[in-house]
């Protein structure tokens, strides 16, 4: 596989004369070119909105041109007005910021080539990982210094809050939506108008982000499905004959909000997006935040994906132009294509070694011998790649020089101090506890972010192996019982695709099989003897989510009585793992992430355990107290039996193999 | 009562071909210049010279003259599966003196339509079933003579009228065991009266369209019914199969044109009591045997509405810069209901193959003219020769109301772009329906196969349909490894208030193909589906027969089907009427 830097050519010649570069892009083939007012009046007289200002003008009993001026006011908010003008100026500014920023900006050739083929052919949909806002700003850069045809880009609307540079972005081909608006009918028309105009048309690739927003811990988060469900709709109401839905993995050697995320995992608030923030945060100019690797996906047709699936014809009953949910089945076939490409983004990443370093010295606080920490993560090399992980480890690299210019490069989480590796938690030794408690949340927050990144790869394997731990049984019936059960109690928090537990269990043993830590049978799964060291590593990897899981549970049914607001959760929570790792109760620093809190919560609502109610506007959440009471204090009970009824549906025998099943985890990991 | 054409003897097979379309005399060939030429004196073509029709071939299909393929010159008459038919009941067919035949040629004749993979049989196999006998009943008694033998002895019954069929509705069931009879109208030609207070005749459901045509002009009348396959096609196929005519702006399909039929059935014979013009007694028993495709009956007489023959006619044509302007024009001209007898839209690629057809010039001034046309379009008003496309036009009626009518017309084309275009381009892209069918046996000369098939479309879908259907095509021949780009392309041919007929043409070079019959089979299945997802319908006129029967439960829903096939099994409770049509 072969990655080209784009910055090499920056540093070799002039960025203004690159700036200046004749550009005609690569355009869809059956494009009419069009400025961007022209859309927003096409998107102003289409059927679409046009039928929903006579409804609503027909309920409000107002005149619909009081309704269309509005429709107008949302239009010239939302819309982008891309100026080769702007376009250039961001080909110069980020030419000098990126490489002051970073060693390399790495993109797979062959996946450039195959976006160029795309583009030409049908309207492209781009979906890269969201991990930095320099996602956007480097795919644009990326498309521009290969000459194809810039995105336009649904960006929170938030971007507009900063002076000039919200302008800016627009003039760059963003597009700027609200954070919500499902009630919001006029609104919902005219975006979803707006954006399936420049698809139908190919005015331009459109670009989004499925996770929604960027994942603070480098983990991929859930997707969302609306902007994909519109950019959908377009082929399966065959306007268009296809469309290609384009993944794109873009990692980071080093993210350069890292530390901005841990604050905000913690609690402290992210800073609004403004222009003087923008203009404070230029001191990390001065930093280095190591390599970018951009992997440009093959383009999937979503004819391809609907061959076989949508084959009823869903539209053909109703004119196009009315507004319609989607039926069950498609809204089934949005979220499958949405699990898949994030998956294929998953699969894609490229990973350093920094993460491996990562990842063993996570396990092996407060400090671990540098030699075994270069042995170690060697090993993790091999072990990563037989479950298929991406490494991008140059083939005469010492295993030495990885570890040392990965500990280079992220001195800020890390350090070698006397032959042994410690994690930088600077001030310890001067606080009070609770600081100290911080900064050490702080430390390994960050240093998690970059485990994190193998989570995902390592998943089904690892749950095989918590589960095989958890039932200390050899039927294959039983583990599977249990990782089915462990997959929906971490189904917000690792990506699975929907409704192929089984799959999943078979692919999970597979990988341990193929690197021998165990053998099956038709009926049983034996952990080799030499597979105990892969199973434990495999377990404590995923133990900080199985430990921190725990404490929110153990929150939840001792802590809370009545119903709770998720505002109320968080801090109460956070407090209550807080105050145990005060008393030293607990390692588990990383369940003070809010992202987990809010996981574990997301999942208890998924499986039923505690309500979501919707009262005067707030949610609320409500727990069945009965079920998460005896949660805690059961440590010692003996190991838990039902796993099967847990898995066949959920009937009041749930509960009780649920709560079975928790105390299960629990016994295991104290 | 009137007399018959020569279409109706016995053995017609003697004037048309038996491997392929329409009349022995008539033919695309390429002369001793390798120019092409159309031969016989039966259509306007006829012994034409086509200077650019072979460079259009070449181009298209990538086909090239020196790579010919053959049919077999005559019926090999040893293939033919023998004719199996019980003693008895050839007694008891002698002694109602109806003609009959068990001779291979006649059978074969009868056991197929004109799908392409049944004209690639006769070229190149056999059928593994074909009819035991024929029999030719000369009237409605004959007819329920038969079917009263046929119920007495168990036997299968295929009724056949002109053969034109394009379903597989006339293929035998393989697994059919029982003997199966051919029943062939051509015999029943007659009209039976003509009611010129009313303005209907009573016709033998046998008579061709031509004949028909023809006799009702000798008393000044017509039914202004006209099918692509007129020449060929039958009264009683076309109630069979719910025909539509290209003149149904001003005439109406069958459905508007029926008065009265009657059809012999296993279970007796059906018909009304009166011939009026609608009536209010349950739902309609007509439009159970319209579209029955021979699975009920046997359509003996039917009473069709007659117009006195038009004093004028005039074609026409309009030139759009592209399609979509086209569309529009078209949609235009059927809100305002002033659409004239005929209004089609032919895209790009078949505007180029209907100019391929153009026959060599007479004269020096012609081709100057055309020159200064071509340049005016092109060059003067900008319109890509690649993307332009072509409207035809055929107005009809009185000499005043036609000029009025035609200014209509063209000031509504006006508005989208449009430019006349003259008669003449007007009338060769009519000329091409008629011809088309022969081009298809010339091509199979060429290793180019090819077909048609239709649907019926609402206006908002009609462009997403075309574009998507022929794109469709396109891809499922590069993925099913055809080595030659496709000729994919369709004209709206019929315009309704709703929405429209789209007609398709496709056709490729199967050179390196070792399975082309198959592999068309599975391109033309994928443009269907693709037809049904875009909101078309499975058939606007061809009708369903064998080949387009799988969709049937999802274009008609499950309980509509079941009310079908109550009707058959009340109707036909043996099957006797077996061909395995529709349901």
């Amino acid at each position: 596989l072969y990655f080209e830097d784009i910055l090499e050519e920056r540093r070799l010649s002039s960025d203004l004369r690159y700036a200046m570069k004749c550009y005609t892009p690569v355009i869809y083939k059956g494009l009419s070119p069009c400025k961007p007012n022209a859309i927003k009046s096409a998107v102003l007289q289409s059927e679409q909105v046009q039928y929903v200002i006579k409804q609503l003008a027909k309920e409000m009993g107002e005149s619909p041109d009081i309704i269309q001026e509005e429709a107008m006011e949302i239009l010239d908010e939302m819309g982008h007005s891309m100026q080769l003008g702007a376009v250039r100026f961001f080909a110069f500014t980020l030419s000098k910021i990126f490489k002051q920023l970073f060693q390399r900006v790495c993109v797979n050739e062959e996946g450039m080539q195959r976006l160029q083929h795309a583009i030409q052919e049908h309207p492209v949909v781009l979906l890269p990982s969201h991990r930095s806002y320099v996602d956007f700003l480097m795919l644009s850069y990326l498309l521009y210094t290969y000459d194809l045809a810039l995105p336009v880009i649904a960006a929170g609307i938030d971007f507009l809050g900063m002076k000039i540079v919200g302008e800016l972005l627009r003039r760059a081909g963003a597009f700027f939506m609200r954070r919500s608006f499902g009630g919001n009918r006029l609104y919902w028309a005219v975006f979803s108008e707006y954006v399936k105009t420049m698809l139908r048309s190919g005015y331009a690739p459109i670009e989004f982000f499925l996770e929604g927003t960027r994942s603070r811990t480098a983990k991929t988060l859930t997707p969302k499905f609306g902007l994909l469900s519109i950019v959908m709709e377009p082929f399966l109401k065959r306007e268009v004959f296809d469309t290609y839905l384009v993944p794109i993995s873009i990692s980071y050697e080093r993210i350069l909000e890292e530390s901005l995320y841990a604050y905000e995992l913690l609690g402290v608030p992210k800073p609004k997006e403004s222009t003087s923030g923008l203009l404070k945060a230029r001191r990390i100019l001065s930093d280095n935040f190591g390599t970018i690797h951009i992997y440009v996906g093959q383009p999937v047709s979503l004819r391809t994906l609907a061959s076989g699936r949508i084959n009823r014809c869903p539209y053909n009953l109703v004119p196009r132009h009315l507004p319609q949910k989607p039926s069950e089945d498609i809204q089934e076939f949005v979220s499958d294509v949405a699990y898949k490409m994030e998956l294929l983004q998953i699969e894609n990443m490229v990973l350093s070694p920094w993460v491996l370093v990562a990842a063993i010295l996570l396990q092996n606080l407060p400090a671990m011998d540098f030699e075994l920490l270069i042995e170690k993560t060697l090993w993790l090399k091999g072990l990563t790649q037989t479950f298929g992980g991406f490494i991008e480890w140059p083939d005469n690299l010492c295993a030495r020089k990885a570890v040392l210019s990965g500990l280079t490069l992220h001195a800020n989480i890390a350090r070698l101090v006397d032959g042994h590796v410690v994690l930088n938690d600077k001030g310890l030794e001067d606080g009070a506890v609770g600081e100290i408690v911080f900064k050490r949340a702080l430390a390994i927050l960050m240093c998690a972010t970059y485990r994190n990144q193998l989570l995902n790869v390592f998943v089904r394997p690892s749950l095989v192996a918590v589960a095989l731990q958890m039932t200390r049984s050899f039927r294959k019936e039983e583990v599977y019982s249990c990782f089915s059960f462990l997959r929906d109690v971490f189904s917000d928090e690792f990506i699975f695709f929907p409704g192929i537990s089984l799959k999943d269990f078979e692919e999970g043993c597979f990988l341990l099989t193929k690197c021998d830590a165990i053998q099956t049978s038709q009926q049983e799964i034996y952990p080799t003897d030499k597979g105990s060291v892969i199973v434990s590593f495999l377990s404590a990897m995923f133990k900080p989510f199985v430990e921190g899981y725990q404490l929110i549970f153990r929150y939840l049914s001792k802590e809370t009585k009545e119903a709770f607001t998720e505002k109320q959760l968080i801090p109460g929570v956070r407090n209550f793992v807080f105050q145990l790792l005060e008393k030293g109760n607990t390692q588990c620093y990383e369940a003070l992430s809010s992202d987990m809190q809010k996981n574990a919560l997301a999942a208890l609502v998924q499986l039923g355990a505690v309500k979501k109610k919707k009262i005067v506007e707030t949610l609320l959440w409500d727990p069945a107290t009965k079920f998460l009471n005896s949660l805690a204090g059961c440590f010692c009970l003996p190991l838990p039996f039902g796993f099967q009824s847990f898995s066949q549906g959920f009937d009041k025998q749930r509960e009780q193999s649920c709560l079975f099943l928790i105390e299960g985890l629990l016994c295991v990991l104290e | 009562f009137y007399k018959a054409s020569c279409l109706s003897s016995f053995r017609m097979q003697e004037l048309l071909k038996w491997n392929g379309w329409g009349y022995n005399d008539s033919k695309f060939i390429f002369n001793k210049k390798g120019q092409a030429e159309f031969t016989g004196k039966r259509y306007r073509l006829g012994g034409m010279v086509l200077p650019t029709f072979k460079e259009w071939i070449e181009k298209t299909f990538g086909a090239s003259l020196e790579h010919k393929t053959t049919s077999r010159a005559s019926l090999n008459v040893n293939d033919v599966p023998p004719s199996i038919v019980n003693e008895e009941f050839l007694q008891d067919l002698r002694a109602t003196k109806i003609s009959y035949s068990q001779d291979a040629e006649d059978r074969v004749f009868r056991a197929h339509g004109h799908c392409l993979h049944e004209i690639f049989v006769l070229r190149e196999g056999m059928f593994k079933r074909i009819p035991d006998i024929v029999v030719w009943p000369v009237c409605h008694e004959d007819v329920v003579k038969i079917v009263e033998l046929a119920c007495k002895h168990n036997l299968c019954i295929i009724p056949f009228g002109g053969g034109t069929s394009v379903s597989s509705a006339l293929e035998c069931p393989e697994e059919e065991k029982r003997t199966i009879v051919s029943l062939d109208t051509s015999q029943m030609n007659r009209i039976l009266w003509i009611d010129e207070k009313n303005l209907t005749a009573c016709v033998e459901a046998g008579i061709v369209g031509q004949d028909l045509e023809k006799q009702l002009a000798e008393s000044g009348f017509c039914t202004g019914h006209e099918p692509d396959s007129m020449e060929f096609s039958s009264l009683g196929g076309w109630v069979a199969t719910r025909a539509s005519g290209m003149k149904k702006n001003i005439y109406g399909n069958i459905e508007d044109l029926v008065i009265h039929i009657k059809m012999v059935t296993p279970r007796g014979i059906v018909e009304k009591n009166c011939q009026v013009p609608r009536m209010s007694t349950g739902p309609d028993i007509h439009h159970f045997i319209m579209g029955s495709e021979g699975t009920l009956g046997v359509v003996t007489e039917v009473t069709i509405k007659i117009r006195p023959v038009p004093e004028y006619q005039k074609y026409g044509s309009v030139v759009f810069p592209n399609f979509e302007r086209g569309v529009a024009c078209l949609r235009e001209v059927a809100k305002q209901r002033c659409a004239p007898a005929s209004i089609r839209l032919v895209d790009n690629a078949q505007f180029q193959f209907g100019h391929a057809l153009k026959p060599q010039v007479a004269s020096i001034f012609t081709s100057f003219l055309d020159g200064l046309k071509k340049f005016y379009i092109t060059k003067f008003k900008g319109f890509d020769p690649n993307i332009l496309c072509v409207a035809t036009l055929l107005f009809e009626g009185d000499r005043e109301k036609v000029l009025q009518h035609e200014k209509q017309v063209y000031d509504i084309a006006t508005k989208f772009g449009g430019l006349a275009a003259g008669e003449d381009n007007g009338q060769r892209g009519y000329m091409l329906t008629f011809v088309i069918a022969y081009i298809r046996d010339l091509g199979l000369d060429y290793y180019v196969i090819g077909e048609s098939f239709e649907t019926s479309v609402p206006w908002d879908r009609v462009l997403d349909l075309c574009r998507n259907v022929k794109e469709r095509i396109v891809r499922e021949c590069k993925e099913k490894g055809v080595q030659f780009a496709p000729l994919s392309t369709c004209r709206v041919t019929q315009t309704y208030d709703a929405g429209a007929c789209v007609y398709f043409y496709f056709a490729f070079n199967y050179r390196g193909i070792s399975d082309p019959i198959h592999v068309y089979e599975q391109i033309e299945r994928a443009a269907r589906e693709e037809i049904l997802a875009n909101g078309g319908s499975l058939s606007h006129h061809h009708g369903v027969g064998k080949l387009r029967k799988r969709w049937m439960k999802e274009s008609i829903s499950d309980v509509g089907l079941g009310m079908l096939r109550s009707v058959k099994e009340y109707v036909d409770p043996n099957n006797i009427f077996g061909n395995k049509n529709l349901l």
